[in-house]
């Protein structure tokens, strides 16, 4: 089992990451990546291409992680995008584009799913979380509750008639 | 003494507009190395993973660099860490869990500059007299009953839950690790995940478990620094300020009153070292009086009818805490 961190250790690193993000944040690029007939893939695990460049609009089709999108125009923070043919809006936040998404998880030549991609690429990933429940095994219980929580899912209709109930049609 | 902060600007849509880029801004330098995909393929025996060894050129700079995928494996761990504390007991499902799940959602759902993350946004309520509400990278959002009680109406609720989505859509618990354990995850190589491969070839075994072990005790610490702030750190004023600004912007912009955030603010008490809320956050009146200076630019459309609709069904719902 690792060491749990000291209160001093916490402030000390607490202090570096900080300096640290805030390098980060100065460094990044200002604007969105996706141009115009460029390639963007998912990177959630599971996005919606919508008829209008609102989030409650209504579905044309359920993108999976790494589907392949074509961006057709940028409507920040949503994306005209075609997937298969059809045409509709993604929003940018659930995209990657193409050649960070092969430096992350693969090119997708070889029909891997994208589960399959994320578990086996570097970093932290499912094998990693098991390791760390072997470490920590009196997190388990607690697992078991996240897992309640993850499948407890509102459906956009529940959503839709409770906004309807509260006047914020 | 608490750490500077980066003072993240007025506008929180361009705080927003900052983040959503930095999630497709992952410049994944770095030459690939020849034969990479030789040895995924070597160590798993199974060629379709050729390609992933193309990713021992990933690099991981900092929080921006995190798969979403990522961010939600460091969620469930803070998650499940706040979930074995024994002053946090998960409520079980009923009708008042539905509904805070519901508002946190009309929120999380209808606005459009909300972050989308690996598996979306869940609202829990824990059992506990504490005043706190806190979320996890990934976006598992949590209440307790004693906040609940303190809130007088839904839009009062949906301002406090808006807090929370604020902090994981401008990435505020992935900033509060030290950076360099991301580095450091990046660097420590593949991590596949069929090791029983290398049942045959016990020192390859033992190298990845090896590496496993070392991959897993960075992650722990990422998530150990996650949840000290969250429990008992804190982002710090600046931060907080912030989310609070992209709080009464999402909820305005999800139908709700710009100004209840502040309200239910005003009314918590002052006192410190009850934990909480009230240890982690500036003072509720201090955060009101910053907000006051910006309902005023913030958009409302809800009315006084709409307001009162939601109170009431507010008040059934509470009506079991009572």
């Amino acid at each position: 089992m690792s060491p749990k961190p000291t209160w001093q250790s916490l402030v000390t690193l607490g202090a570096l990451g900080t300096l640290l993000a805030v390098a980060g944040a100065l460094a990044q690029s200002p604007a969105p990546t996706f141009a115009p007939g460029t390639q963007a893939r998912v990177t959630v695990s599971s996005a919606v291409l919508r008829s209008q460049p609102r989030s409650l609009s209504p579905s044309v089709k359920q993108l999976a992680g790494g589907d392949t999108v074509e961006i057709i125009e940028a409507q920040s923070p949503w994306y005209r995008a075609r997937s298969q043919g059809t045409e509709g809006y993604v929003h940018g936040s659930a995209l990657l584009d193409t050649k960070s998404y092969s430096v992350a998880v693969g090119s997708g030549a070889t029909g891997l799913t994208y589960a399959e991609r994320t578990a086996a690429a570097r970093g932290f990933n499912p094998k990693v979380e098991e390791q760390h429940r072997k470490d920590e095994p009196n997190l388990d219980a607690g697992y078991t509750r996240v897992d309640q929580i993850e499948a407890k899912s509102t459906t956009l209709d529940a959503i839709l008639s409770f906004r309807k109930q509260g006047g914020q049609n | 003494m608490k750490p500077r902060i980066l003072l993240l600007g007025s506008s929180a849509v361009a705080v927003v507009a900052m983040v959503v880029a930095g999630c497709g801004g992952n410049g994944g330098g770095g030459n690939l190395l020849k034969g990479a995909g030789d040895l995924a393929t070597a160590v798993t025996g199974d060629e379709r993973y050729s390609e992933i060894g193309d990713t021992l050129a990933r690099t991981i700079t900092d929080y921006n660099d995190l798969l979403p995928s990522e961010e939600h494996y460091i969620g469930r761990a803070v998650a499940a860490q706040v979930l074995v504390e024994p002053r946090y007991p998960m409520r079980a499902n009923d009708a008042l869990s539905d509904y805070v799940a519901l508002v946190g959602q009309n929120v999380a759902q209808s606005v459009d500059f909300v972050r989308q993350t690996y598996k979306g946004y869940r609202f829990t309520v824990l059992d506990s007299d504490e005043l706190n509400a806190f979320a996890t990278p990934g976006g598992f959002v949590f209440i307790t009953t004693g906040l609940l009680k303190q809130t007088q109406s839904e839009d009062e609720l949906a301002g406090i839950l808006a807090h929370e989505i604020a902090h994981v859509t401008l990435k505020h618990g992935l900033s509060s690790v030290n950076q360099s354990n991301f580095v450091q995850a990046g660097q420590l190589g593949l991590n596949l995940y069929k090791d029983d491969k290398f049942k045959d070839d016990p020192k390859k075994r033992a190298q990845f478990e090896e590496k496993l072990g070392e991959i897993s005790k960075v992650f722990g610490k990422s998530c150990d620094e996650v949840a000290f702030t969250l429990l008992s750190g804190g982002y710090g004023a600046d931060k907080e300020r912030a989310a609070d600004e992209l709080a009464i912007r999402l909820v305005a912009a999800a139908g709700y009153s710009p100004t209840a955030l502040s309200a239910v603010l005003d009314r918590l008490p002052e006192q410190k070292g009850a934990g909480g809320w009230l240890d982690t956050h500036p003072s509720g009146h201090s955060r009101a009086s910053d907000l006051h200076g910006l309902e005023g630019g913030v958009a409302g459309s809800t009315s006084a009818a709409a307001i009162a609709q939601r109170k009431q069904r507010h008040a059934n719902a509470l009506k079991v805490l009572q």
